[in-house]
């Protein structure tokens, strides 16, 4: 990252829940920028509004105070430059793993040849090549929740909003499947927040943890991730002292009263 | 995918062969059940310990069905039940899809309608009878009106609550592509819910029979429903009998039909 863009500001956001009987504040006064090609990671104790913060950048909901700028520019409808990836890959058992990675490009009518042909390089380049013509229930996990990313990469999004995508995995995947999105992301060009539970996956993926306080939300911090060397693995980052040092951190912010 | 062909083990092909007999078992005493009825039926009726004038026997529901072919009355009343019925279940079906498509597209309408659904569902529809007679005339319209009533509302509900059940983060993965509702509709909730479109059609196959015996009580001169009542008035209960037979034969025929439809799109 040699010029770093701004490429989205959450400026003084706060946004309110209602149910009948109370009002919940649950983001408060929040600030946080994100810039070019940086890989945010975003934790916190749960209910405290990562997902829906995540929302609030796609444009999906609106906050109740507060601007967002995208590229500069405010906010006001669904963020087309933001693409989303879940829990659960929500590959549609009725298309192929070719026609759920056109999914996106349907809804947004650009199905055009060029488009396709980007999504059909992807899927080449990143292994799924043989399960074009694949129903998602006839192939891994892991498989399934790439071939979910490359869904996601389709729609050439800037900003990639990943919302705890690796936490339905089992341990072993999770590691291979989180190193090689990392990888396809810095090698698109892309940005990308990740909402996660995990320590240690926030650590090892990110440039930047910010780390939420809880309910009504605020950053309560914000840890730059630098280890010596760019290249590690997550093997290499896991025996690295400063991950224990980082995971220190991140693990008292996280018990701060 | 190709098919390989498979080399059995003897352990393989004693499971098979289990599973195969337990299968046969089964039959059998279905079968048999059904004809030690119909046995026991004729011989008590022969004996004169039951009265067959009241009961009638499988005999004589045999030569009433067919004395009804041999007049020609058999397969005009056959069709002219089937006709109504099968108007019945694929009207009242793509009724209740586009009425739920329209509750379901707004949240307004969703919680407006829902008292409505709730008492239009529990009223008995036979009850609307008389209206509908007086509405639509003693015709076949009537007959269809009220297989219409009873399996649209059944397919609503049915049909509405499938809707409903989509995962809302598929939903959520939809709008943040920026799909507009009818694109949620017709790229995620449609396909979604082909299997319960499917089985709302198996429900409607009973539902629709259901009203269209009910409207031939009411209004008609022709159809089975027509010659259950007629029988009865007359108190030639062989007719009744028979009536009943061939209904219960319609009825298996035309699920097995979509329990087959079923089949298919499971696949």
């Amino acid at each position: 990252m040699n010029i770093k863009n701004k490429i989205v500001e959450l400026n003084r956001i706060s946004l309110k829940y209602h149910t009948p009987k109370k009002e919940i504040l649950v983001l408060d006064n929040l600030n946080l920028d994100i810039y070019e090609r940086e890989f945010v990671t975003i934790v916190g104790p749960s209910g405290c509004g990562k997902s829906t913060t995540l929302s609030l950048i796609s444009g999906l909901i609106t906050p109740s105070l507060g601007k967002i700028f995208i590229n500069g520019k405010s906010l006001n409808s669904i963020n087309s430059k933001t693409a989303y990836m879940l829990q659960r890959d929500y590959l549609f058992n009725w298309r192929t793993i070719e026609e759920n990675v056109m999914l996106g490009l349907e809804i947004r009518k650009i199905l055009l040849k060029s488009n396709k042909k980007y999504a059909l390089r992807l899927l080449k380049k990143y292994g799924l090549k043989k399960f074009l013509e694949c129903y998602p229930y006839q192939i891994s996990g892991g498989m399934r929740q790439k071939a979910a990313l490359i869904r996601t990469l389709a729609v050439k999004p800037e900003i990639l909003l990943l919302d705890e995508p690796f936490s339905a995995l089992d341990y072993q995947t999770r590691i291979t499947i989180s190193e090689e999105v990392k990888q396809i992301i810095n090698e698109e060009n892309k940005t990308a927040v990740l909402v996660s539970h995990d320590i240690s996956e926030a650590i090892f993926l990110s440039d930047r943890v910010v780390v939420f306080s809880n309910r009504p939300s605020k950053v309560q911090r914000i840890l730059k991730i630098e280890f010596d060397e760019n290249t590690l693995t997550v093997r290499e980052k896991r025996n690295h002292k400063k991950f224990n040092e980082y995971f220190e951190i991140i693990w008292n912010e996280l018990n701060k009263k | 995918m190709k098919k390989e062909k498979i080399i059995y083990s003897p352990d393989h092909l004693k499971f098979l062969k289990k599973r195969k007999k337990d299968a046969c078992v089964i039959y059998f005493f279905q079968i048999s059940i059904f004809l030690t009825f119909i046995l026991f039926w004729e011989i008590l009726a022969k004996l004169n310990w039951i009265d067959a004038f009241l009961v009638s026997s499988p005999s004589r529901i045999f030569s009433t069905i067919i004395e009804l072919s041999n007049k020609g009355q058999l397969w005009d009343n056959i069709g002219f039940t089937v006709f109504e019925t099968i108007l019945g279940f694929l009207f009242g079906t793509i009724l209740g899809i586009i009425i739920a498509t329209i509750i379901w597209y707004s949240p307004l309408v969703s919680k407006v309608s829902e008292p409505y659904l709730v008492v239009f569902n529990a009223l008995p529809k036979v009850a609307l009878g008389p209206i509908i007679i007086v509405w639509m005339g003693t015709n076949i319209k009537s007959i269809i009106t009220m297989a219409l009533l009873v399996s649209t509302i059944v397919s609503i509900i049915n049909i509405l609550s499938g809707f409903k059940d989509v995962n809302r983060e598929e939903i959520l993965l939809m709008r943040s592509f920026g799909a507009s509702k009818t694109q949620i509709l017709t790229k995620l909730v449609l396909p979604a819910n082909i299997s319960t479109i499917v089985s709302t059609l198996k429900i409607n196959v009973g539902m629709s029979l259901i009203g269209v015996i009910t409207g031939e009580f009411l209004v008609s001169t022709k159809g089975i429903g027509y010659l259950i009542v007629y029988g009865g008035q007359i108190f030639k209960l062989d007719l009744v009998m028979a009536g009943i037979f061939i209904l219960g034969i319609i009825a298996s025929i035309m699920y097995i039909g979509v329990a087959k439809l079923e089949h298919a799109c499971d696949r």
